[in-house]
């Protein structure tokens, strides 16, 4: 199957999740005890000429799959519907708080790949004492909960230190920039942990290989045999498991982004589910978890990409 | 041959699920003294527990370790350690249930899914997959919002949210089973799936869904302390320890950390023993299967 081949598939298979995901975001209201309506509005009595826009938005005097689709058809041209605590378009309500999540997501996901990778090619590199030290600290820290990390962080560098403001999202590149050091530092500890581990099992796989034992053998300088037959080849699965880990910060953000205050899409859910307003919650659930499909299928498509020889069949897994 | 002597196979005999303690190595039998302790701890919880982990010292906030409280109090005055004793049973209950149902749901599905394989294997196979690509947390959050929050619901979200891993490592392991001669001389004697799936399959699957089960066990208590550190889990005044680290927080903005730090060094403790325990149980497993 050529490359072209592969991506139609694949993307294809991004498509009908995303549907199926969809349906499951909208049918969930169905499940809830009561009636749709009530579980929409959370129970709340509410004007009738918003009880008409929810009923009309939702379409409840209609079939459930015309319904089904005359929401998607909305979702996808950016209508939300609206919030039944506001009243205002949750598309209105979202759009400003895009902006913190995906900042936050963006420089946990830096830190991941720049220390997760650095601290591992270390530990393999360097034997003995700091491996060690290296491999005892990312066990610890991949099970370190982002909200126990974020309680730490604010403890040492905002109370103690004093150096970085403990709650908020600021305002201005450089402002937000400080604020959301420690929240990104939260959320991609237990990432910066696992890739760690990963890339030094990588690292060590490699260096074991007989290209390697060769290339040194052949007098080449040791900096090159580590850039281009070690890390080239350890690369591959790096970036699988790295793309997957940023993939999984998408959901790690509901809690890093309420443990700091942060004005975030995760912080808004949270205060949606507490208030049941139902549509907000479906909105973001829906981003939230189509931004996760996506980031996956990029991963797996970069992954055939990089590596050449991995069998684009792509059916058994 | 009788039914139970065709079940014998080399390697893999109905293996005893507590295994030989030398193999799991010291960070295994490490782990494993931490959830004794961890599970006697909530057990006796009552009785280990001090002081009652509910009653208010309004006179003595947030104060630090006396020989009356052991660890200091909380920002209305009530005894750190017995909340933190206390704490366990939810924060250690929680998952415990949550597990044990992902378990009871999971295990018939992906059995029925790789014993009967064509079509009835493609529906749940295709619907476990749109379930793994929900992450957990949000699923859970998604289910909270229309039942309500707490710990019941928790549970049961969680449950739903960590079954597609467990789900698809039993079916692989179950397909491969399946291919064994004795489950085919199992049916020619004329047993049926249902029983050949509960008596046979089952318990040679043990090894694995236990140990899957153990490290699934340290995801979901994360989750579910974050659960309820979130306020959708269990529910304060609840003594629990995610619960506590969210309470704790703004003790800890005002220069009193104990109460979050106490809390968070449990979750980690717990969540350690519990994940290496169980990838040790995993190593454990496939180096007997493979």
């Amino acid at each position: 199957m050529g490359f072209g081949a592969f991506l139609a598939r694949r993307l294809a298979a991004l498509a009908a999740t995303l549907l199926a995901t969809s349906f499951i975001v909208y049918g969930s209201v169905y499940l809830a005890p009561g009636s749709p309506l009530t579980a929409v509005t959370g129970g709340r009595p509410l004007p009738p000429s918003t009880l008409r826009a929810i009923s009309h938005q939702y379409g409840f005097d209609k079939p459930f799959l015309t319904r089904y689709w005359d929401w998607l058809t909305g979702v996808v041209h950016g209508d939300f519907g609206q919030s039944v605590v506001s009243h205002q378009d949750v598309s209105s309500l979202i759009t400003p708080r895009i902006g913190t999540t995906v900042f936050l997501i963006v420089y946990a996901a830096l830190l991941i790949l720049l220390f997760g990778v650095a601290l591992g090619l270390v530990s393999s590199l360097r034997k003995g004492h700091t491996d060690t030290v290296i491999l005892a600290t990312t066990s610890v820290g991949t099970a370190i909960p982002s909200f126990v990390a974020a309680i730490a962080l604010i403890w040492i560098f905002a109370l103690k230190l004093g150096w970085l403001p403990a709650l908020g999202s600021g305002s201005g590149f450089a402002d937000q920039l400080r604020h959301l050091t420690m929240p990104a530092v939260a959320l991609a500890l237990a990432g910066v942990a696992y890739v760690a581990r990963l890339t030094r099992a990588a690292a060590n796989d490699e260096l074991r290989r007989e290209h390697v034992e060769t290339a040194r053998g052949r007098g080449l300088p040791e900096s090159y045999v580590i850039r281009r037959h070690v890390l080239r080849n350890a690369l591959i699965p790096i970036t699988t498991a790295a793309g997957l880990t940023i993939a999984g910060l998408i959901a790690g953000t509901v809690v890093v982004e309420n443990a700091f205050a942060l004005n975030g899409l995760g912080s808004f859910l949270v205060q949606a589910v507490g208030q049941k307003d139902v549509p907000v919650v479906q909105a973001i659930c829906l981003i939230l978890v189509a931004a996760f499909i996506v980031v996956n299928t990029v991963v797996d498509i970069l992954y055939a990409f990089i590596d050449p020889r991995i069998g684009l069949g792509g059916g058994e897994r | 041959m009788t039914e139970a002597a065709l079940a014998q196979r080399p390697g893999t005999i109905r293996r005893a699920i507590g295994p030989q303690l030398g193999r799991l190595g010291w960070v295994g039998i490490g782990s494993a003294v931490v959830i004794v302790l961890l599970a006697l701890m909530a057990i006796f919880a009552p009785l280990l527990a001090p002081q009652d982990p509910n009653a208010i010292d309004l006179l003595h906030p947030n104060a630090g370790a006396t020989s009356q409280h052991l660890l200091g109090t909380d920002d209305t005055g009530r005894d750190l350690l017995s909340r933190l004793i206390v704490g366990s049973r939810t924060s250690l209950l929680g998952p415990l249930l949550a597990v044990l149902l992902e378990v009871v749901i999971g295990v018939p599905i992906a059995l029925a899914a790789a014993w009967n394989g064509g079509v009835v294997d493609g529906v749940i196979s295709r619907v476990l997959d749109v379930l793994f690509a929900f992450p957990g947390i949000l699923l859970a959050i998604l289910i909270i919002a229309l039942f309500g929050a707490g710990l019941r619901s928790a549970i049961v979200a969680l449950a739903v949210a960590h079954l597609p891993y467990l789900a698809r490592i039993t079916r692989g392991a179950a397909i491969r089973e399946r291919r064994l001669p004795y489950v085919e001389a199992l049916e020619l004697q004329g047993f049926s799936g249902i029983r050949i799936c509960a008596r046979h399959l089952t318990p040679n699957l043990l090894p694995l869904i236990v140990a899957q089960a153990c490290v699934s066990f340290g995801y979901v208590m994360i989750d579910l302390a974050a659960l309820s550190f979130l306020g959708l889990g269990v529910q304060p005044p609840t003594a629990d320890w995610g619960v506590m680290i969210s309470t704790g927080e703004q003790s800890l903005l005002a220069g009193h950390p104990q109460q979050s730090m106490y809390a968070g060094l449990m979750i980690v403790v717990a969540v350690c023993a519990f994940t290496l325990f169980g990838e040790r149980l995993v190593d454990y497993d496939r180096a007997d299967a493979g």
